[in-house]
């Protein structure tokens, strides 16, 4: 009986073995390329989108007279149409930037929800169709801009399916929103730090320059700016008509910037230890952009 | 005298338990072995066409941008042995290296495929796709 025995424990061993080696082999081979493949196309395709900006002048009172003739200009106006040429990243962050939402009060609200003003919503729009129409049905790209993690400003743009819960690849590519990073002699104390991270998150949701230049004109983009400034007035509860009454945009943003000052400067102060440490977690200056790439045949699992 | 014929039947296995006990391992090795041959990639499955796509693409890119005109270059990092051909396409044109994959029956070409950016001749960079078949 003892052979009987030693058989038994041979084929234990045996099919032990075998199954090993099925769970071992079966597992997927990793294909890392793809997600880093539609990164770098993403980082280097051009583009050129086409988009109106009559979503925000359908919210501009008519009987402000402050917004001009904005609010008065027909919504099929070819003075409303825009074309904008970029890298699709580029274009990603532009949107994501452009649509950023503001939540001050309200802590609960997300800021990604609701967007300071809709004059972005077409070119948001427009942006999502030309990367979709190029990513395909087994990507997913999300765009999202914070100032700092769980910041009252921010914004996100998603294109594509959602990813299954497995066999995802996942690249991140970083485009700058123009302004300049957090030196290291701003982030000494969180008051100073505070007050960089607010003057370059007002920076972002309104560029002085452009703002400026549009402001002096008289097309119906000089309205939407006034409004963007009207809503950051609502939300900040300061008041920007001396420093707008001279198109004053350096001075407006310093004001809008001194209102969010302490609560950025609170939020760094209780989520952090020190101010290096807040410093490092900053992200006012990029946008980050997420590639998670999967098989169709993991899809259909 | 005794002892030694006790001893000599303790040691004895019946002959039809020593035989099923036999049959038994050789089934199990056979399926070990059968499994195994199962699960390991053979050489004609999709093992080059990823490494291929990969060299291809390191050739014929400058700067993550790929010109079409370098198409040619691919066959310089065909492995050895082995016939490469390349397709790059955008929504409205289509390149090769000038050659075809094979499409009759008892030739096998391994196929991968990836996004790349095509710079165009009016200085555009369009999305497009890279394929690369090998086989022998």
């Amino acid at each position: 009986m003892n052979a009987a025995l030693d058989a038994v424990v041979c084929l234990l061993l045996v099919s032990a073995a075998v199954v090993g080696l099925v769970t071992v082999e079966q597992s997927p081979t990793p294909n890392l390329g793809q997600a880093d493949a539609v990164a770098d196309a993403l980082a280097t395709t051009t583009a050129q989108v086409n988009y109106s900006l009559a979503p925000g002048v359908r919210v501009l009172d008519d009987a402000d007279s402050r917004y001009g003739n904005a609010a008065a200009t027909p919504l099929d106006s070819p003075e409303l149409d825009r074309t904008a040429h970029g890298s699709l990243a580029g274009l990603l962050a532009r949107a994501a930037t452009g649509t950023a939402g503001v939540s001050l009060d309200s802590a609960d609200t997300d800021p990604q929800a609701v967007p300071l003003t809709r004059t972005r919503a077409d070119f948001r729009r427009s942006v999502r169709e030309a990367v979709r129409a190029r990513t395909g049905a087994t990507a997913r790209i999300d765009a999202v801009w914070r100032p700092y993690p769980d910041a009252s400003v921010g914004s996100a743009v998603g294109v594509g399916p959602r990813p299954p819960t497995d066999g995802v690849h996942t690249a991140t590519l970083v485009v700058p929103t123009g302004v300049e990073p957090i030196s290291a002699s701003e982030s000494n104390g969180f008051e100073t730090l505070g007050r960089a991270v607010a003057d370059r998150t007002v920076q972002v949701l309104v560029p002085p320059g452009p703002a400026h230049v549009t402001l002096r004109g008289d097309d119906p983009a000089a309205g939407l700016v006034r409004y963007r400034y009207a809503r950051l007035e609502a939300e900040t509860n300061t008041s920007l008509s001396a420093p707008l009454a001279t198109e004053d945009t350096d001075a407006a943003n310093a004001r809008v910037a001194d209102a969010l000052a302490p609560q950025v400067t609170a939020d760094l102060r209780s989520r952090y230890d020190t101010p290096t440490a807040a410093a490092e977690s900053v992200s006012v200056s990029s946008v980050r952009i997420v590639v998670r790439t999967w098989s169709p045949s993991a899809e259909a699992r | 005298m005794r002892n030694e014929t006790g001893a000599a039947e303790r040691a004895q296995t019946s002959p039809i338990v020593a035989l099923v006990a036999l049959f038994a391992v050789c089934a199990g090795l056979s399926l070990y072995a059968t499994t195994l041959g199962a699960v390991t990639p053979s050489e004609t499955t999709n093992e080059l066409a990823e490494p291929t796509l990969d060299r291809v693409y390191g050739e014929i890119h400058g700067g993550g941008v790929v010109s079409p005109v370098s198409l040619v270059r691919a066959d310089r990092v065909a492995p050895d042995g082995y016939r490469v051909a390349v397709v790059l396409t955008t929504q409205n044109a289509r390149w090769t290296n000038g050659r075809r994959p094979p499409r009759d029956a008892g030739v096998d070409a391994d196929s991968a495929t990836r996004p790349v950016s095509v710079a165009m001749g009016d200085g555009d960079v369009e999305w497009g796709q890279l394929r690369v078949w090998v086989w022998r």
